[in-house]
């Protein structure tokens, strides 16, 4: 024993010779194999592989999932794979992670920040506006914090009044007009499926109306369902009513060019003259949050790009958000963009 | 004098393949201790009686999708907080509930499913709550669960409480040619071995697995899943889907396998090709929960059963449709206790917010919010 003891340290020496940054090398060589073969390091592998290749989501979800239940200790990465669920669209599991590294480290001030996106994503307002005064009271006010927080407020006054239009339906289930506004309620909540739901429930017992077909036409083209958007067009035509809201070959056009720049960014997700197109079409269709949605990625790839942020000022300008709007034009104006009179005047 | 030569002396090779045949297979099982790794869904076994079921007494995780959740079952197999030994006669109120995966309480550790809550209340109210329910039971299994409980193992409780849902009428089908027979303790005996080999035997599980493999790839190309879009309800890409294809052992209908719609159960009734085909269903379990009802007459037992909706019920608003009614005109004829969990789920409120609510995302079965509700209903119920 003690031979093969003294055998080993010699072959050591042979290999490292006797200076320490030599052995140390060599440590770290062996470290970092050893990880690289452990199965830590290959789940980690595995996530960023399905991170990048299309059709994975599920599957990265899944991977995800284990990671946290087999290495719960940490807390480094997992904070960022919760981040990763969040935008995949696994709000409960995004929580159930958040709640897991909260448990170990209760000051991850960004996780509370994740968790609060996702329980407001599943409408748990309530819980989400206490993640983030959370993060308010005990790390730091930053704008982000606070721009959500009022966002979320906002989403859940919407709610509350989503909530008193069940009451009153179910004590006057014949009147369509609580359908069609609990509709546009969804709609603003940017939850197209449901809106869909009132709006097609209103249609069937009602008859044909304008209004809701056109909300119902835009709340398709949100939740980018172009063949029911198609067959809302059929069944304006069917119905012979002439109204210049209803511009058929414009909203024709609408499906297509959506579908097109969809697919474009499918394929090539640095693609900003697509993010801008479908930011026009949101515009168009005053569903201004999915607009700044896509000109926000499009100025996450390109930053300093002047077209984004001028289309950005007019998104804000036209949804009264008039200080953001004056904001961004300033900045345009000290770069030597000329600014429109027409649209100072809509922000003055 | 020469000495009498032994057994073993008199049989040299015969004695050398036994000690062959031994040490193989102590090294199998050795191996297998090593090799043979616990997978998420190892906990369910087959059931000579009664189809499958779960492993008694056994803790760990499973998983449904994504979530990794605890799976603990007590001495009976059923789903439960702890492991713990069940006495077949109680020495309380007992009720027993029967259903499939939404009783089960897929993607939910036990307490945050409806038995869950209801069980961790009844210990106030001096009453035992026991969930025999399992992924895919329907009407049948049931039946056979309980007549093997109650005839065979000499298990007694006051109530059964059975989920119907949607999805019984295609279990009904599936199962409609599994015949367990007379009860036999050999037949249960050589099952548990096989269940313990799979688990166990290097040799065995390997087989199993590669036999699984196969079997999977040739029902998946079969019934056309993933291949073609089902008209309504899609089967759901997660590990179910490996469950899905275990509950098809008894069926042999190729043609009915290979029609995607057949895989879309929640629509069948809405379908002109399977509204008789989903009446056969519905009356197969009919039939079967009629024989519990005898089973429980002569046990002394009251029998109730719930009906639930699935998505597409809600989103097409129906809570007395021809589904309902059948249950219920059945139920009153029958003296069955009956309970609908339909307005429940479909009222004033948006349908598509009520699956957000309540339901797992992209799933038909009841999330945390869900059970909550179905527990806060069934109170009013339970309680004596």
């Amino acid at each position: 024993m003690k031979k093969d003891i003294k055998k080993w340290q010699g072959n050591w020496k042979k290999m490292c010779g006797n200076n320490i940054p030599s052995k140390f090398l060599v440590c770290t060589v062996s470290i970092l194999m050893f990880w690289s073969c452990s199965p830590r390091s290959s789940y980690q592998q595995r996530i960023d592989e399905y991170q990048v290749t299309p059709g994975k989501r599920y599957e990265l979800a899944v991977a995800i999932g284990e990671y946290a239940h087999y290495f719960p200790d940490d807390v480094e990465i997992l904070p960022e794979y919760a981040e990763i669920l969040l935008t995949k669209g696994f709000y409960d599991e995004c929580i159930s992670i958040c709640d897991h590294i909260l448990e170990r480290e209760n000051n991850a001030w960004e996780t509370y920040y994740t968790r609060a996106m996702a329980k407001s994503l599943i409408w748990d307002f309530d819980g989400s506006l206490n993640d983030l005064q959370i993060m308010l009271q005990n790390w730091k006010t930053t704008k982000k914090i606070e721009e959500s927080q009022s966002l979320i407020r906002q989403y859940a006054e919407i709610h509350e009044s989503i909530q008193i239009l069940d009451k009153k339906i179910r004590d006057h289930p014949t009147e369509y007009s609580l359908y069609k506004n609990r509709g546009d309620l969804f709609l603003s909540m940017n939850e197209p499926v449901a809106a869909i739901a009132d709006y097609r429930f209103c249609l069937d017992s009602a008859g044909f109306d304008h209004e809701v077909i056109w909300n119902k036409f835009r709340a398709e083209i949100l939740n980018f369902d172009f063949e029911a958007a198609e067959q809302d067009i059929e069944q304006i035509r069917l119905s012979n009513i002439q109204d210049s809201m209803m511009n058929l070959e414009l909203m024709s056009s609408l499906i297509t060019d959506a579908r097109n720049h969809s697919v474009i960014i499918k394929n090539d997700p640095g693609n900003i003259d697509s993010y801008l197109e479908l930011a026009r079409i949101f515009t168009f269709l005053e569903i201004e949050h999915k607009a700044i949605e896509y000109l926000s990625t499009a100025l996450e790839i390109q930053p300093d790009n002047i077209q984004v942020k001028y289309h950005m000022a007019v998104v804000y300008a036209f949804s009264d958000k008039k200080d953001k709007a004056s904001k961004i034009l300033t900045e345009l104006e000290t770069q030597g963009v000329q600014v429109p009179d027409q649209l100072k005047k809509m922000i003055e | 004098m020469q000495k009498e030569k032994n057994i073993f002396e008199r049989n040299p090779g015969l004695t050398l393949i036994i000690l062959l045949l031994l040490i193989i297979i102590i090294l199998d099982f050795l191996f297998g201790l090593i090799f043979v790794q616990e997978n998420f869904q190892s906990f369910r076994i087959q059931k000579y009686y009664y189809h499958h079921g779960l492993r008694p007494n056994r803790k760990g995780y499973t998983r449904w999708s994504i979530n990794i959740y605890p799976m603990i079952t007590n001495s009976l197999g059923f789903r439960d907080e702890t492991t713990r030994k069940i006495n077949l006669k109680p020495d309380k109120r007992r009720i027993l509930f029967l259903g499939d995966s939404h009783t089960e309480g897929v993607d939910l550790p036990f307490d945050k499913t409806f038995t869950g809550i209801l069980a961790s209340k009844a210990k106030e109210k001096d009453t035992e709550i026991l969930s025999a329910a399992v992924v895919s039971y329907s009407p049948k299994i049931h039946y056979l669960i309980a007549e093997y409980l109650m005839e065979n193992k000499g298990f007694q409780c006051d109530e059964i409480y059975v989920f119907i849902d949607i999805s019984d009428i295609q279990n009904e089908l599936v199962y409609e040619n599994f015949n367990p027979g007379k009860y036999s303790f050999i037949k249960d005996w050589w099952i548990n071995f096989k269940n313990f080999s799979n688990r166990r035997s290097l040799i065995i599980s390997t087989i199993k697995e590669t036999k699984d493999k196969k079997g999977k790839e040739e029902f998946f190309s079969k019934s056309k899943l993933f291949t073609d879009r089902l008209e309504g309800n899609q089967l759901a890409e997660t590990f179910s889907t490996d469950l899905y294809y275990s509950f098809f052992t008894h069926f042999d209908d190729n043609v009915m396998l290979a029609n995607p719609r057949f895989h879309g159960v929640g629509d069948w009734f809405y379908d002109e090709e399977f509204i008789k085909v989903a009446e056969r269903g519905i009356k197969l379990g009919q039939s079967n929960i009629l024989k519990l009802k005898q089973l429980c007459d002569r046990h002394n037992i009251k029998l109730t059963i719930a009906v639930h909706p699935w998505h597409g019920q809600i989103t097409r608003h129906e809570t007395n449709g021809y589904y309902v009614q059948s249950w219920q005109d059945f139920a009153r004829t029958n003296n069955i206790g009956f309970i609908n969990l339909f307005p429940l789920f479909i009222n004033e409120e948006n349908p598509q917010a009520v699956i957000k609510k309540y339901y797992i995302y992209n799933d038909n079965h009841w999330n945390e919010k869900g059970h909550q509700k179905v527990a806060g209903k069934l109170e009013e119920n339970v309680w004596e």
